[in-house]
């Protein structure tokens, strides 16, 4: 069968008065969009406040950390504490199955290089569009 | 109205609702059809209509005319709904489905559709081309359009567009020829 052979009308059909509608739609939903945007905009310095507050605790944090055992690795501090304080310590935190896995250091049980997050989703794959509907999948868009 | 008018007329703050609402008509049913042919559905077509108007609407004022208004707006349109097929594409990768069959599926479910057995068996052979190659069928197939005309909303050259065309025309009457 050759393509000229056949009528070129579209099985698509829209429901009634369709493009009459569609206009209005339009408008209402972008006047609802830019009353948002107006309330962003308004709390955007709220933020800004809550983020220049977390850096300087984080900065005062990583001094005093510094201070304090500045010389030493983690290893030479931990090896400090007695080891029945650590089991003590460990058993009275709330650490899961799941953490403690973390914590394993995957290349010592298998010789294979485990199947990285960019091989099932490459990075370039991985756009601001794609992140937003993941969040919006799991209902974490921003409350502002 | 004549594009340069509307353009005129959107960029004064006092007029910009209803002169845009003027281009909207104007553009709306061509539009919807370039989308509609490739998403299937007409929700989904619904749904990418108007995010196209509304990256317009946000975006006109930094339209500088290099392109006609005609173009830029087919660009839009065209760059939204190929993110949707890649969007779909990659949620079917993650649920195991077939993105190609989904779309079959919505050609045979869903509700606004209602052919020719001809027609549908013309969709289903379109379904099998790769979204850009379907995407420049439709626009010289059904919409008639200019290669140079298309060249400008893919970023193509005419050459390449002749050869696609040429491809998927040989395909689509293969899978024709079947049964």
């Amino acid at each position: 069968m050759k393509l000229d052979d056949i009528n070129k009308e579209k099985p698509f059909q829209i429901p009634d008065q369709y493009f009459e509608e569609f206009p209005d739609r339009l408008m209402d939903r972008i006047r609802n969009e830019s009353d948002k945007d107006r309330g962003r905009l308004i709390s955007l310095p709220v933020m800004l406040k809550m983020a220049v507050a977390a850096s300087i605790l984080a900065l005062i944090t990583f001094g005093i950390f510094q201070i304090n055992f500045e010389g030493r690795s983690p290893d030479q501090i931990l090896a400090d504490v007695p080891t029945e304080s650590l089991i003590a310590y460990l058993e009275e935190s709330e650490m899961s199955v799941d953490d403690l896995i973390e914590t394993i250091d995957m290349g010592l049980i298998t010789q294979e290089d485990p199947l990285t997050e960019s091989d099932i989703l490459p990075e370039d794959e991985i756009d601001e569009e794609m992140i937003e509907e993941i969040m919006i999948d799991y209902e974490l868009e921003f409350q502002l | 109205m004549e594009d340069k008018e509307i353009l005129e007329k959107i960029r004064d703050p006092s007029l910009k609702e209803q002169s845009f609402t003027i281009l909207v008509k104007k553009y709306q049913q061509r539009i919807y059809w370039h989308i509609r042919k490739m998403v299937i559905d007409h929700d989904d077509a619904d749904d990418i209509l108007q995010e196209v108007f509304i990256k317009i609407w946000k975006n006109i004022d930094k339209f500088r005319e290099d392109s006609s208004l005609f173009t830029w707006i087919y660009k839009i349109a065209t760059h939204e709904c190929l993110n949707f097929l890649n969007r779909q594409r990659r949620r079917s990768m993650f649920s195991l489905s077939d993105a190609g069959l989904e779309l079959n599926h919505k050609l045979d479910q869903s509700p606004y559709i209602d052919g020719k057995e001809v027609q549908m068996r013309l969709q289903k052979a379109l379904l099998k081309l790769p979204d850009k190659q379907r995407l420049v069928f439709n626009m010289k197939y059904f919409d008639d359009m200019k290669y140079e005309e298309i060249a400008k909303i893919t970023d193509t050259s005419v050459g390449g567009l002749k050869a696609s065309y040429h491809l998927a025309v040989k395909k689509i009457e293969q899978y024709l020829s079947l049964d």
